[in-house]
């Protein structure tokens, strides 16, 4: 039965999350192995090991988990809601506008004032774009127009973005400014991890409310209303759940791309295409390619350590161009 | 007894009218066309009864406004099955007839948990009628035509809900198929369904529905049975037209033949009307 499958699903990629995270607590200029990994998780090992685990590693395996979650989560609630395999955040722009909302707080030094104000208006940018792009695409528009709609608010909040950059007052706030621009995990603390926990725990409970009624979309607007389906309760919980949770992580991680069209494109096909069913396995899968990408940037030898935005984006951009070449007749 | 009541209905759009004070009753278990050329208000009438567009007027189900009924209770009352032909995912024909218990379904999180006893029964019953038990497991993307449309049809009758509205259920299907749809929702009605649907093909509004609804340009022209309002003049009129009429096992029906060019000019200027 689909029923179980879907269980299934959700169990594999729940032990593969938790395995990686395993993984990823062991690995780093002090190698431990999983009985000393579990020891300082736990607390019973050396006060060394103790400190390694969960003050350094844990927290970004964390991050990892919420920024993938959030991005797999999202991506497939908006390929729900704008009912199109090609919505992403990343790739519609909800990303970069949040990073450009980090971004503006920095440069105008807002972000000394006060502990939220740099999430808040990340949330807020993201907020904006995603309410931007339900506007310009929802009267049952073709996947070009979404796609051009993304590559044009991306353009804009990128485009601030560099203008800060270029402006920035010294070489301080422009590194600050690069790291928004590229995204990573690294050197986290569980500062970082609170600054968005209840944001994106929030956000994500919002996109897994919309579960039933994303699968009755299928139907389209008009029936889907009928089955008593309230379309402006479930554009609320999409547009709200993406700019909290997606939002709320680029303040911490800066903006990471593809994740969110990768995985749920990916497990599609194991949840029976169903939309709403896809979202707790994109969540998870998401979690677990974050974590994933983030081990092999650790793991690959290069003189400076590789930023996780860069990684998926090298990883993503061909998948896409894949996507877009097998859609291609479909999109003109 | 009458189920749906409609009392000088009046829908405007963008500053167009497109229904003007139009009135009607459908009884319990009635096959009710909607009829009219392009662009005559039959989809826009449909959309009003099913809630969809912002009217004047009244529209009673079993004596109540419709609108003052709660979406869910309203859901499981009346369901509707839109004009186009589109299943947005990939989904297996099982999944899709499944859509149409939803009115039933808790509303609580995490989605309501397994469908019940009594829903699994209607989707069965559901597959049954629609001859698509066999295709359950098929994904909807690789079905025919024909078979697609019965696996929506499927998904409709899934709701049970005691008044169904289709806007052109057979439009684009081949006279088998279409048949085969019409005898299906045929059926429906002699179990107690009543049915609303909108018709293009006027053979085949003039073989199966018990009464008719003639539109033109959003004002009701004729309404009762079938030879009442398929006359001779009002096909002229509205349509531009003339039609073979005959009688066969019984049962009256028109073929549209030909068309009368001046008239068909003075229609389409909206001045013979």
């Amino acid at each position: 039965m689909p029923n179980s499958t879907s269980a299934r699903l959700n169990l594999f990629l729940l032990v593969l999350l938790l395995s990686l995270s395993l993984v990823s607590l062991g690995i780093g200029p002090a190698p431990l192995g999983l009985g000393e990994v579990l020891g300082g998780l736990l607390g019973t090992g050396a006060e060394e090991e103790r400190l390694i685990v969960q003050q350094i590693r844990l927290p970004r395996v964390v991050l990892a988990w919420l920024l993938g979650a959030s991005l797999g989560a999202s991506g497939a609630a908006l390929q729900g809601l704008l009912r199109n395999p090609l919505a992403e955040p990343g790739l519609l722009g909800i990303s970069a506008s949040a990073g450009l909302g980090a971004v503006l707080t920095l440069y105008f030094g807002l972000s000394a004032v006060n502990l939220w104000t740099l999430p808040a208006a990340s949330m807020l940018f993201a907020l904006l774009a995603t309410l931007a792009l339900y506007g310009l695409t929802r009267a049952g528009s073709s996947n070009l127009t979404l796609i051009l709609a993304g590559v044009a608010l991306s353009a804009l909040a990128g485009a601030l973005t560099s203008l800060a950059l270029n402006l920035a007052p010294n070489p301080t706030d422009a590194q600050d400014i690069v790291l928004w621009l590229l995204g990573s995990i690294s050197d986290r603390s569980f500062d970082d991890v609170r600054l968005c926990l209840p944001f994106v725990l929030a956000g994500i409970a919002l996109l897994l409310g919309a579960r039933q009624a994303l699968e009755v979309l299928a139907l389209g607007e008009a029936e889907a209303s009928t089955l008593g389906v309230d379309l402006v309760r479930l554009r609320v919980l999409v547009i709200a759940g993406t700019a909290l949770s997606v939002g709320a992580c680029v303040a911490v991680t800066g903006t990471i791309g593809f994740v969110g069209l990768v995985v749920p494109h990916l497990l599609r096909r194991f949840v029976q295409y169903r939309p709403g069913r896809l979202l707790l396995p994109s969540a998870l899968g998401g979690a677990a390619l974050v974590l994933g990408a983030d081990i092999a940037l650790r793991l690959i030898d290069t003189s400076r350590e590789l930023m996780l935005g860069v990684v998926t984006a090298l990883v993503g951009a061909p998948f896409f161009l894949a996507l877009v070449l097998r859609s291609r007749k479909d999109m003109l | 007894m009458t189920l749906l009541e409609i009392k000088g209905l009046e829908v405007e759009l963008a500053g167009k009218r497109l229904l003007r004070d139009v009135s009607l009753g459908v009884r319990r278990g009635e096959l009710f066309g909607l009829i009219g050329p392009n662009g005559a208000g039959k989809s826009t009438l449909v959309k009003a009864i099913a809630q969809l567009l912002a009217y004047r007027g009244q529209i009673l189900l079993q004596g109540r406004a419709l609108e003052r009924i709660a979406a869910r209770d309203r859901a499981r009352r009346l369901a509707y099955l839109s004009q186009e032909d589109r299943v947005h995912w990939p989904i297996s024909v099982q999944d899709l007839v499944a859509l149409g218990r939803h009115p039933y379904r808790g509303s609580w999180w995490p989605g309501g948990g397994s469908p019940s006893r009594s829903d699994r029964l209607a989707i069965e019953r559901a597959l049954e009628a629609t001859q698509v038990w066999d295709l359950r497991a098929r994904r909807i993307d690789e079905l025919s035509g024909g078979e697609r449309a019965r696996a929506r049809l499927a998904r409709l009758l899934a709701v049970e809900a005691p008044l169904l509205l289709a806007d052109e259920p057979v439009a684009a299907l081949d006279p088998m198929h279409q048949l085969r749809v019409m005898e299906l929702l045929q059926a429906q009605c002699r179990l107690g369904t009543t049915l609303i649907i909108v018709l293009h093909d006027l053979t085949l509004a003039s073989r199966f529905c018990h009464r008719l609804l003639l539109l033109h340009q959003g004002k009701r022209v004729a309404l009762g049975p079938v030879e009442q309002v398929l006359t001779p003049e009002n096909l002229r009129r509205v349509y531009g037209i003339q039609a073979l009429t005959g009688v066969h096992e019984g049962q009256g029906y028109i073929l549209p033949w030909t068309c009368e060019p001046s008239v068909h000019f003075a229609a389409r200027e909206g001045a013979s009307i």
